[in-house]
């Protein structure tokens, strides 16, 4: 029989770890994309769909990305907001799928705000 | 809205502002009566009667960031003008149903468009809503539970590489309407 050595247990661990740190949200990067009436008509599940899909090209599984509804700021949908680890809350308007994939890369890759996009930051 | 498949994005999103944990949605195209059916149900905080009395009214919301509601008259209107029926049924603390029947011939029934997007980006972005979803199209019929996928993989179910899969999936069976 096979005995388990401490070099199992340690690998059990680590993926176990990896798991739940994937689960949670805590310790990532947020996107809230919001899809109110007003953000789905003006155009947010395609928001949404390149940022999955440009999460799902790049790898980045540090990042975990959530929906949100109407904030009353009706007119600058479609709107994002990003949160660094640790960072600022950014909000940014009219994020059209080509602005959202510049986002993810400057901003939530390489931590430099797009800041021609942003309406507020808190 | 231009696809009938944002305005089914729409409808859940009321689902989970009312922060069902489970959403069955039902969309069935009968060739033979030529009538689509689109059915969503939750078991979120469900409504009282004089909120489902004004829900087709575009200017009375329940919100309190704006003064408008468009999401419900815009699908409802939709729908009666392409002589369908939307009937909708809440009980507070139960949930709620909606229930759309449209003959789906009608020229003003926006296309369904991308609904493999609308219910992948559902999937991805709300790792702890269950969703049960069928699809009947054409004599072919899809079923998705959520939670069975949930149990059988063992990790979570927004993680990259299962949002990978499903998009394939639904890709692949969510087209021709």
């Amino acid at each position: 029989m096979k005995k388990l050595t401490l070099e199992d247990l340690k690998k059990i661990k680590e993926k176990t770890q990896a798991e739940l740190e994937m689960r949670s949200p805590e310790g990532k990067d947020k996107i809230v994309v919001h899809m109110g009436t007003c953000g789905i008509a003006a155009g947010a599940r395609e928001t949404l769909l390149a940022i999955l899909d440009e999460i799902e090209k790049r790898g980045l599984k540090n990042v975990v990305v959530t929906q949100a509804g109407c904030i009353g700021l009706c007119e600058y949908e479609p709107l994002i907001s990003v949160q660094k680890l640790g960072g600022h809350k950014v909000l940014y308007k009219h994020v059209t799928p080509e602005k959202a994939r510049k986002i993810i890369a400057q901003h939530v890759v390489n931590g430099q705000v797009v800041s021609e996009d942003v309406l507020s930051t808190e | 809205m231009k696809e009938l498949s944002l305005h089914i994005l729409d409808l859940v999103q009321n689902s989970i502002e009312a922060n069902a944990k489970n959403i069955y949605l039902e969309i069935r195209k009968d060739l033979q009566r030529g009538i689509l059916y689109i059915i969503i149900k939750d078991d979120g905080k469900g409504m009282p009667k004089e909120i489902l009395e004004e829900i087709k009214n575009p200017f009375f919301t329940s919100r309190t960031t704006r003064k408008v509601g468009l999401g419900i008259p815009l699908f409802y209107e939709l729908i009666k003008n392409c002589g369908g029926e939307v009937k909708i049924n809440s009980e507070v603390g139960k949930g709620t149903e909606i229930y759309a029947e449209v003959p789906f011939l009608c020229v003003d029934l926006p296309p369904m468009g991308n609904l493999s997007g609308t219910i992948w980006g559902l999937i991805a972005t709300n790792p702890d809503i269950d969703f049960e979803i069928k699809i009947v199209k054409n004599g072919d019929e899809i079923n998705i539970s959520t939670k069975e996928i949930k149990e059988s993989i063992r990790i979570p179910i927004n993680s990259p590489e299962v949002i990978s899969f499903l998009k394939e999936f639904l890709n692949e069976n969510l087209g021709g309407w």
